[in-house]
């Protein structure tokens, strides 16, 4: 399993997406895209999700999908 | 023709459409704290406008049905040029505005409706209102939905047509021309989903101007300090210890409620109907029309009636947690144990809201993004234990397990709990099964919004109670009711005279054994129409241990599972001297040939098993039919779901037998 080196209330910013266009288009949707910021919020390893603010809206992602974005930390 | 305006009201999940609706029109419906609650469209009306309230959704470039509802509404709008109420949060009105943009782009006259102005209020956050409505180019309201401040603002907006085509956006880099003729533009585009492809650039160009101008109307944005209340919560609320025990603790308590208190309230509904059947026997001069009220309306309302208390507590307590923003926890910390049949986060609110009723539950499928997922979902949900066999299952388990305060009686509780166990592991199977077998292609990817954490609107949960019993009573209670008066005239009525049912009763006298006992009116009974269609499939049913007396209770079941227990009400109240409650009826009940107990453990069990797994619901296999858009998968689920059914009810005789 993949560690993610991301940690509770760290903020980062999207620089790239991977996956296929429906993934781009999904995360679009849910209004992620490249130079997003978001931080990340409390996401315990059993749900296997990832919990991010984005602004204030809280949005929770799979780790699958989550692994194809691209980001830094700022 | 309707002289009404129509007026859409439109909006993202969670912006407070619904109690914004209901500060409108006066009507109330279903408001909650969870992202998509509605799930139907519906609509109200506000002087000469009528007001449509669409589920929310989060772009034009939607995949689930519950969105395309609400973007087919949309585009009609702009044909017709009809306006739109656009319904933002206040705390995320930058990403909310990116929608307002998509729908701006459609050159629709609209009004901006700024919600939760209480929250900025408490967040310090400051709105330039003005100098918003200058950049957008149409009306912008302040509002807090829940108190009612700002609403008589935007009801003069609405009262003097004040919607005002907003300012376009990125409406033009659509637009196509074939010698100086628009040949596609924007709303074909969006009409048609085949054509809709990535357009990032149009996002970010979308978002780069809203971004620009929240940035210049808003002060002290904060959303690390409007989200730490939330998120300190969340850390309790989604760990993995103290997270899976309250959710347990939770849902022990909802059971808890569902099944303990409610218990009180359908005790005094049970005996007061039986007391009132003997008033009005005793009321009313004799004749058809004392039977006809004292055997079969009273008893066939007492049927509908006694669900009240279980259903108002379970979706007062489902409204509460929806409320206050916990559903959506308990849609997160679930999604990984979905995940292993097949099944989402999301699934968990369609399947808890079948312990009420499949109903609304199919209905609230429409929020699965998954095609495949909504199909199992839709497909097993039935298998849950709706609040229709609460009854069935109380009864027959107060037949076969004493309550007179033994220490038999903890174990009703313990046998309740397995059966809605079973329910779950069946629907938890079937769903697995569907997800293997199903040719319908799956959605890989997955997201859920989590509100703040908020206090409830006990208005709105009230309301929704109210709405939700009324809506039971009155469609449930017109089918039980037709049913009941039906049943009696089919068991009052006899193919046969008379004199020959009385000669046959003398001969039945003098052959039979002197310990049987049966009286001449369920003689009667036995030689009526209802005796006849009962008898006739009594073959098929004999292997489960079952009479043509419970055949008929089965078949009059089929309209709704609740008929059973007042079909056996009907059935057994015939011929009775006395009003006893159903339970001491069916205890007392014996075989015609043996004299020995009818309502043994193998066929109390057998019966049990038959309610959990057959579809008795004429109503959820027609909402099946609307929300699959094919008859095929209701007949494939009742199908299914009788086999398995008689499959369990035949083991159980067998083996108990």
């Amino acid at each position: 399993m993949r560690k993610l080196s991301l940690k509770q209330d760290e903020r980062a910013i999207v620089i790239g997406i991977n996956g296929s266009e429906e993934l781009r288009a999904f995360l679009l949707a849910n209004g992620i895209s490249i130079g997003t910021v978001f931080s990340m919020n409390y996401s315990p390893a059993f749900t296997r999700l990832i919990n991010l603010s984005i602004g204030t809206k809280m949005i929770s992602l799979r780790m699958d999908d989550f692994w194809e974005i691209e980001w830094i930390l700022i | 023709m309707s002289t009404y305006k129509d007026i859409a009201l439109v909006g993202k999940p969670n912006s407070g459409k619904s109690s914004s609706f209901n500060k409108i029109t006066g009507l109330n419906q279903k408001v909650g704290n969870f992202a998509g609650v509605t799930v139907e469209v519906k609509s109200g009306n506000y002087k000469e406008h009528n007001i449509i309230d669409l589920p929310g959704l989060k772009s034009l470039r939607t995949t689930s049905p519950e969105e395309k509802i609400s973007k087919q509404a949309i585009l009609n709008h702009a044909k017709e040029g009809k306006p739109i109420l656009f319904v933002a949060s206040g705390t995320q009105l930058e990403d909310n505005l990116v929608l307002f943009s998509e729908i701006a782009d459609l050159q629709i006259p609209m009004i901006l409706l700024i919600n939760f102005k209480d929250e900025l209020r408490k967040n310090k956050i400051e709105l330039d209102v003005k100098k918003l409505r200058n950049l957008l180019g149409c009306p912008v309201v302040l509002v807090n939905s829940v108190s009612g401040e700002g609403i008589d603002e935007l009801k003069d907006y609405i009262n003097n047509d004040k919607f005002t085509i907003p300012h376009s956006f990125c409406r033009s880099t659509y637009d196509r021309f074939e010698n100086d003729n628009l040949v596609n533009d924007y709303a074909t585009v969006l009409a048609v989903d085949d054509q809709i492809d990535l357009r990032e650039d149009e996002f970010l160009n979308r978002k780069k101007t809203i971004y620009s101008f929240v940035k210049s109307t808003i002060k002290n944005n904060n959303a690390e300090q409007y989200l730490s209340s939330t998120k300190k919560w969340d850390n309790i609320l989604l760990h993995p210890i103290y997270g899976l025990f309250i959710f347990l603790l939770v849902m022990w308590v909802v059971f808890q409620a569902v099944f303990t208190l409610s218990g009180y309230p359908m005790d005094w509904i049970d005996s007061g109907m039986a007391k009132l059947s003997e008033l009005s026997k005793t009321m009313i001069p004799e004749g058809w029309m004392n039977d006809l009220i004292s055997d079969a309306l009273i008893p066939g309302i007492g049927g509908v009636v006694i669900f009240i208390p279980q259903i108002a507590i379970l979706f007062f307590l489902l409204g509460l947690l929806e409320h206050i923003g916990y559903l959506s926890r308990i849609s997160f910390i679930s999604d990984a144990f979905l995940r292993r049949f097949g099944l989402s986060g999301k699934s968990v609110i369609p399947l808890m809201s079948s312990w009420a009723c499949s109903i609304p539950a199919i209905m609230s499928t429409r929020v699965i993004d998954d095609p495949r997922e909504r199909m199992a979902v839709i497909l097993a949900s039935p298998l849950m234990t709706c609040s229709a066999r609460l009854p069935v299952y109380t009864i027959l388990i107060a037949v076969i397990v004493p309550t007179d305060g033994s220490a038999m009686a903890g174990i009703q509780g313990l046998l309740l709990l397995g059966l809605y166990l079973l329910g779950v592991v069946a629907t938890l199977a079937v769903a697995w099964l569907i997800n293997k077998r199903s040719t319908i292609e799956a959605n890989p990817h997955w997201s859920l919004e989590l509100p703040i954490y908020r206090m409830p609107n006990w208005r709105n949960i009230f309301y929704n109670v109210y709405n939700k019993t009324k809506s039971f009573v009155v469609q449930a209670g017109k089918i039980i009711l037709a049913i009941s008066i039906l049943l009696w005239v089919l068991s009052t009525n006899s193919p046969k005279s008379e004199a020959f049912i009385e000669q046959e009763f003398q001969n039945f006298q003098q052959q039979t054994d002197s310990k049987v006992e049966l009286s001449r009116d369920a003689f009667e009974l036995e030689y009526s129409y209802m005796g006849y269609i009962g008898k006739f499939i009594e073959p098929t049913i004999k292997p489960l241990g079952y009479d043509w007396k419970i055949g008929i209770a089965l078949l009059s079941s089929f309209a709704a599972r609740e008929v059973f227990v007042g079909t056996l009400s009907t059935i057994y109240s015939i011929g009775s001297e006395e009003e006893k409650t159903i339970v001491n009826r069916l205890k007392e009940e014996t075989v015609l040939e043996t004299g020995k107990p009818r309502y043994t453990l193998a066929t109390a069990v057998s019966l049990l098993l038959f309610y959990v797994f057959a579809m008795q619901c004429m109503s959820t296999l027609a909402i099946v039919r609307k929300e699959t858009g094919e008859w095929k998968y209701a007949v494939y689920q009742f199908i299914f779901m009788l086999i398995l059914a008689y499959g369990f009810a035949f083991l159980a005789n067998i083996v108990l037998g």
